[in-house]
């Protein structure tokens, strides 16, 4: 076999290996954006339609005729969001604390957040039903502050395992009670990391769709809603909705993510 | 009252067995006047087996997850390896993908997809678009499972194996496969498990060209039989995990094979 200087084979297989992985994952993510343009822009046939053209105005009908839905999902992200930040938050520090043991509880953690929605999704419809609980505000949030939480906690011990957890402990000795010391880390120290995590499970709850359809009942999200829209009538105007949606949801997640990248990087 | 260290992430963790182990509780119990009752029969599990729509529709997703999950673990594990060699544009650029596709809505996903490829546009068999939009959809949380199961210290060991004169072939057979098969197994049990219990892929993408067992799923509840339901969903995860469990022995024993095969050639 040729190898190279660093020991590494073929050097030109590496790189057409390197550009054909990136090459198919581009066209795995073109599919679907192009395909939303298309039928945004375009419509189902993929014949020129004059509403293409119309862009904002379609959209503007869309959001009135969607109002309803829109803040259902924004009420449903902003509670999941919050509970879900609150609690990894907790997870996060006890896990802090916890030192090397910390990654098996983790794994166990964020387990939701792998597991095929249809799994969660019918727990929690069974676990409401036997609850006498069927549909509403309430279920759908449940549901997402436990997975919200499976996403951020990681993300925050990631950002907790930077400092020592003697911290605490030092701050104890000098007379500083633990509640401010705790304060005092998550909102000084770690403030851009529980924003990214915010709208990082803002931007999750968004979008969420399954468990939604599955637990909602009557009350329908805006992915629902969206869902029913476009699969009865498959019409171009409404998936200039979805694509905007779509949009503020990597906004939001590409803005946490730069956050955290910041503080990392400033640490670093 | 001092509080346990694992208190918090105990509760957690019992919490979310229970809305799993919900499903799995209700699928001995009974349907009496629509109304489930606690009861330990095997009756739920009997009428999906009963159920020739049923076990199609099981045998027609186990075919899908067979066939598509492997390629999924095997792209995004060598996507997971290639990743930190490559320069930083690409690098980035491939990160943004992912991330941008990881958060593509699930309705964007499936209409997007759809509409490239419905009425025959792009000419391409049912079953393939089929098992390319599982493709898609799989591949950024099998890759993100795979980054998860990085190690931070990988590069700099077989950097040290290479300053200290080890054939490249002895590394790669006895670490680098080692953690390619690791990454393989995790990314392929995310990516089995999420295709075998998958809804809206087959009736939003191809008009239901494959009826699948989650679709069965969900109309045994529209049905109100919620224990059959939940019988198919316990089958299902017991399933995904003997498959799942099956795949790490294979790897352990390829990876076991390879390691003593490496150290036979050395000595």
């Amino acid at each position: 076999m040729q190898l190279n200087g660093n020991g590494l084979p073929l050097q030109g297989l590496r790189h057409a290996v390197q550009f054909s992985s990136i090459a198919a994952l581009c066209l795995v993510l073109a599919v679907p954006v192009a395909g939303l343009w298309m039928l945004a822009l375009v419509g189902p046939g993929a014949a020129a339609d004059p509403a293409g053209l119309r862009f904002g105005s379609v959209f503007l009908d869309q959001l009135d005729h969607n109002f309803a839905p829109i803040l259902r999902s924004l009420l449903v992200g902003l509670i999941s969001a919050t509970g879900a930040v609150i609690i990894s938050a907790a997870l996060a520090l006890q896990l802090w604390f916890l030192g090397g043991r910390a990654n098996t509880w983790l794994l166990l953690i964020a387990l939701p957040a792998f597991l095929p929605p249809i799994i969660v999704a019918i727990g929690a419809t069974i676990s409401f039903s036997l609850l006498s609980i069927y549909g509403g505000l309430w279920p759908i949030v449940t549901a997402h502050v436990f997975i919200g939480a499976a996403l951020a906690t990681p993300l925050l011990l990631g950002a907790l395992k930077n400092m020592a957890p003697s911290l605490i402990v030092a701050a104890n000795n000098l007379g500083v009670p633990l509640t401010r010391t705790v304060m005092a880390i998550l909102f000084g120290w770690h403030k851009s990391t529980l924003v990214a995590a915010w709208l990082i499970t803002f931007a999750f709850s968004w979008n969420e769709f399954i468990i939604a359809w599955f637990v909602g009942g009557t009350f329908t999200t805006l992915p629902v809603a969206l869902y029913q829209s476009l699969a009865s009538r498959f019409d171009s105007s409404t998936a200039t909705l979805a694509l905007v949606g779509w949009m503020i949801a990597l906004i939001l997640s590409a803005a946490g993510l730069a956050s955290f990248a910041r503080k990392e990087l400033r640490l670093a | 009252m001092r509080i346990s260290k694992v208190t918090l992430p105990l509760l957690y963790c019992f919490a979310a067995l229970a809305v799993t182990c919900a499903s799995f509780a209700v699928a001995f119990w009974r349907l009496d006047h629509y109304q489930v009752v606690p009861a330990l029969t095997l009756d739920n599990l009997r009428a999906f087996l009963a159920n020739p729509a049923s076990l199609q529709a099981f045998a027609n997703s186990l075919r899908l997850a067979l066939t598509v999950a492997p390629v999924v673990a095997l792209g995004a594990a060598a996507t997971a390896n290639l990743l930190p060699r490559l320069p930083l544009v690409p690098r980035i650029a491939a990160l943004v993908a992912i991330g941008a596709e990881l958060l593509l809505s699930y309705v964007g996903f499936l209409f997007g997809w759809r509409t490239v490829t419905s009425g025959g546009r792009l000419g391409l068999d049912p079953e393939l678009v089929l098992r390319l939009t599982y493709f898609g959809l799989t591949f950024p949380l099998a890759f993100l499972t795979c980054m998860v199961r990085a190690d931070e210290n990988a590069e700099q060991e077989l950097a040290a194996a290479r300053n200290l004169g080890i054939p490249i072939l002895r590394v790669a057979a006895t670490v680098s496969v080692e953690r390619f098969l690791a990454r393989f197994c995790a990314a392929f049990a995310v990516s089995f498990a999420v295709i075998l219990m998958d809804v809206f892929v087959s009736p939003v993408v191809t008009g239901g060209f494959r009826y699948t067992f989650g679709s069965a799923i969900v109309d045994q509840l529209k049905v109100n039989q919620v224990p059959v339901a939940a019988a198919m969903t316990t089958a299902g995860l017991l399933l995904a995990l003997a498959v799942t469990f099956a795949v790490r022995v294979l790897c352990r024993q390829l990876g076991g094979g390879l390691r003593a095969l490496a150290l036979s050639l050395g000595d």
